[in-house]
């Protein structure tokens, strides 16, 4: 379908126009028409699993209640999401998926930020009828950043589908099957994705809560604010939720064209600095508190001062690769306003060169976004570790690499399940490694009883991509199929064991 | 430890598939085979023949009701279940089966000779109810020849 055709239909009385293989759900929501939906999400896909999406088709086929995420739209189709049948069915299906739910909302984080109390409201189901023994679990320790409540699960499938498909870790999924179902982890242990705070946004109800926030706010006491994560160059959009003047939580903010859904724990769980009672928040003139303009009209007064007496050329303004893109204006800014003193971005010459080089071949043609990595066909990382450098560009790569792209990772010593985001890198990226690049806020210790490293988990194959075998290319991808390959070249070369320093000769 | 031998023949199994995960179902079922029930090492040894995490092995050993995670006795009884053999006298049945052998659904009789198991749809629905041991599969079974055939597995089972 490389040119989607436009298809018609009617969704309550609404005429909705959307683009071929648009699920009636999805045309639906596309006029601000909800029908409660659980197992489906936009950025996974339909699963079919939870049944409470229940339209009525009245015109086009198949006839009768259909589930609308399962259901293509078709041109010349009627369908009501008000019809009593399929509102009795959606009734009948969240009665079902409450049945063994504990109604623990009082002490339940989730509440009031919570999809399965909107959802169970607006589908009309306000009494309990069931008096029956209900279903519990014993719950999992997930590390020091998710709380776990099994009782709340209404098995949807978002979490494993997440976790495994869409991020690629291993280490957490679903066992069981039917009414003896349990997602979690085979034993107690740290969450190994960098991407596991997406578990808190994605399930519907409280099984997954950010344990660092734990019973701190409801959602209506948050201060909330649109806001970019300043953990690294991407920008992934978040909703930081401050109470009391104190940063509770971060919240993924969706951003089609940047981050999507969804964001790295980095970005979610890094509350420490912004907390911490040493950060400065009283700006001060020779230790007297002063205001921010006076502050301000001193640092200029002995800027200038200081100019006056020891020349232009004795200042440096320092701004920084990992800076923000505001900050470093405002360093330019200065500069100017000064007239005088040298601006330094860079510890090293050649590192400047680079970036103005890569800077320069950058056209508002050329330049891709994340939305556009997500959807290429090839993906070339040059001397870059993703996950550490920017963990959601990995997941996108990822995600590309499941629509069947090429990767290849060239010029470093990363092994390529760095742009799979599987759990080797989570390792490393959890791992506050290296000062420039910290992992989340206070790490926990591994502890000795959940071992992170288990036979065979350590690097799985890649999926086999959707749609065909291609996948990344070569079966041992980190550097090229040339240099893998080559005849002169003596033995296999791991992409991952090529020796620092070493360039590869073949191109 | 696996016989190297069987691991082997595993080995040649994964390779034979399309996907190594095709493989899974086999691979837990020999070495269930082998080891009595699918054991902790059982599940170790698969994730490394099937190249997927120890999860991903638990994941699909807990799916299928006949991967057993738990010992087991030296014959498992399935009963079915599910809609079809329950209007037939299912539910009867298993009744029957508990108080014959005095353990309850999901136990092993002392002697280690029986576990009895519930279990849904053994594809049998137009002969209900139906009871699978080992892996021969009986049809519209009465409690009179349920007890027929634990007596007959005992024969055949005794040392
Ligand atoms: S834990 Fe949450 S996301 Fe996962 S299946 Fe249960 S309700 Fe859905
Ligand atoms: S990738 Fe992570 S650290 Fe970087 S901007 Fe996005 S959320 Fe923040
Ligand atoms: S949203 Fe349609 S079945 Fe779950």
């Amino acid at each position: 379908m490389n040119h989607p055709n436009e298809i018609k239909l009617i969704i309550d009385d609404i005429p909705v126009e959307v683009p071929e293989g648009t699920s009636v759900l999805e045309a639906a929501l596309s006029v601000d028409i909800t029908i409660p939906h659980f197992c489906w999400h936009p950025a996974l896909g339909k699963a079919g699993a939870c049944r409470v999406c229940a339209v009525k088709v009245l015109e086009g086929s198949p006839r009768g209640v259909q589930m609308s995420c399962m259901l293509p739209a078709q041109d010349g189709m009627v369908v009501s999401t008000t019809d009593p049948e399929a509102v009795a069915l959606r009734k009948g299906v969240i009665e079902w998926l409450m049945i063994n739910h504990p109604h623990d909302c009082p002490v339940c984080d989730e509440g009031g930020e919570c999809q399965l109390q909107d959802f169970t409201i607006a589908g009309g189901h306000g009494l309990r009828r069931y008096d029956g023994r209900k279903r519990t679990y014993t719950n999992q320790y997930l590390g020091e950043y998710i709380e776990h409540e099994m009782n709340r699960c209404i098995q949807c499938y978002r979490c494993a589908r997440f976790y495994q498909e869409y991020a690629g870790a291993t280490d957490f999924g679903v066992m069981g099957r039917g009414n003896m179902i349990y997602f979690g982890r085979q034993g107690d242990g740290p969450l190994e994705s960098p991407f596991s705070g997406n578990l808190v946004d994605i399930c519907p109800t409280g099984v997954f809560t950010d344990k660092t926030a734990r019973f701190r706010a409801r959602y209506w006491d948050y201060d909330l604010a649109p806001s970019v994560c300043p953990h690294c160059s991407l920008g992934c959009n978040i909703t930081p939720a401050a109470r009391y003047r104190e940063l509770l939580k971060v919240i993924a903010r969706r951003n089609d064209s940047v981050n999507g859904w969804f964001i790295c724990d980095r970005g979610r769980f890094s509350n420490g600095a912004v907390n911490a009672p040493e950060r400065p928040r009283q700006a001060l003139a020779d230790n007297r508190p002063v205001s921010c303009d006076e502050a301000m009209d001193a640092l200029l007064e002995r800027l200038t001062e200081f100019l006056e007496l020891n020349g232009p050329a004795s200042l440096a303004i320092v701004g920084s690769p990992r800076m923000s893109l505001e900050g470093n204006i405002m360093a330019a800014r200065l500069r100017e306003l000064l007239g005088a003193g040298t601006l330094s971005y860079f510890d090293d010459r050649l590192q400047a060169e680079r970036t103005m080089e890569a800077a320069s071949l950058l056209t508002t043609a050329n330049a891709a976004s994340l939305a556009d990595v997500r959807k290429a066909d090839l993906v070339a990382i040059m001397e870059c570790d993703l996950l550490a450098e920017a963990p959601m560009m990995a997941l996108a790569v990822r995600q590309a690499w499941r629509g069947g792209a090429r990767v290849y990772v060239v010029g470093c010593d990363v092994p390529f399940d760095s742009a799979q985001g599987t759990k080797t890198l989570a390792e490393r990226s959890r791992s506050p490694a290296s000062p420039t690049h910290p992992g989340p806020d206070s790490v926990p210790p591994d502890r000795p009883d959940a071992p992170r490293t288990r036979p065979g988990a350590g690097c799985p194959p890649p999926l086999p991509a959707p749609g065909g075998a291609r996948g990344w290319s070569g079966s041992r991808p980190g550097v090229c199929s040339r240099t893998r390959s080559h005849p002169a070249t003596p033995r296999p070369v791991r992409g991952s064991a090529t020796p620092r320093g070493q360039r590869c000769p073949h191109c | 430890m696996i016989p190297e031998q069987l691991r082997q023949e595993l080995k040649r199994r994964v390779a034979d598939a399309v996907t190594p995960r095709e493989a899974a179902v086999d691979v837990m079922k020999e070495l269930q085979r082998h080891c009595g029930w699918l054991t902790d090492e059982a599940v170790a040894e698969a994730a490394v023949l099937l190249g997927i995490s120890t999860l991903q092995v638990e994941e699909l050993a807990t799916f299928y009701e006949m991967i057993y995670r738990r010992p087991v006795g030296r014959n498992v009884i399935h009963v079915c279940d599910s809609v079809s053999c329950w209007a037939m006298g299912g539910e009867t049945l298993l009744a029957h089966l508990e108080q014959h052998m005095g353990i309850a659904t999901g136990q092993t009789t002392p002697d280690g000779a029986f576990t009895l198991l519930p279990c849904s749809c053994l594809g049998n629905c137009g002969n209900g109810p139906t009871l699978m041991i080992g892996e021969t599969i009986h049809h519209r079974v009465t409690p009179e020849d349920a007890r027929a055939i634990l007596a007959r597995a005992m024969d055949q089972g005794a040392p």
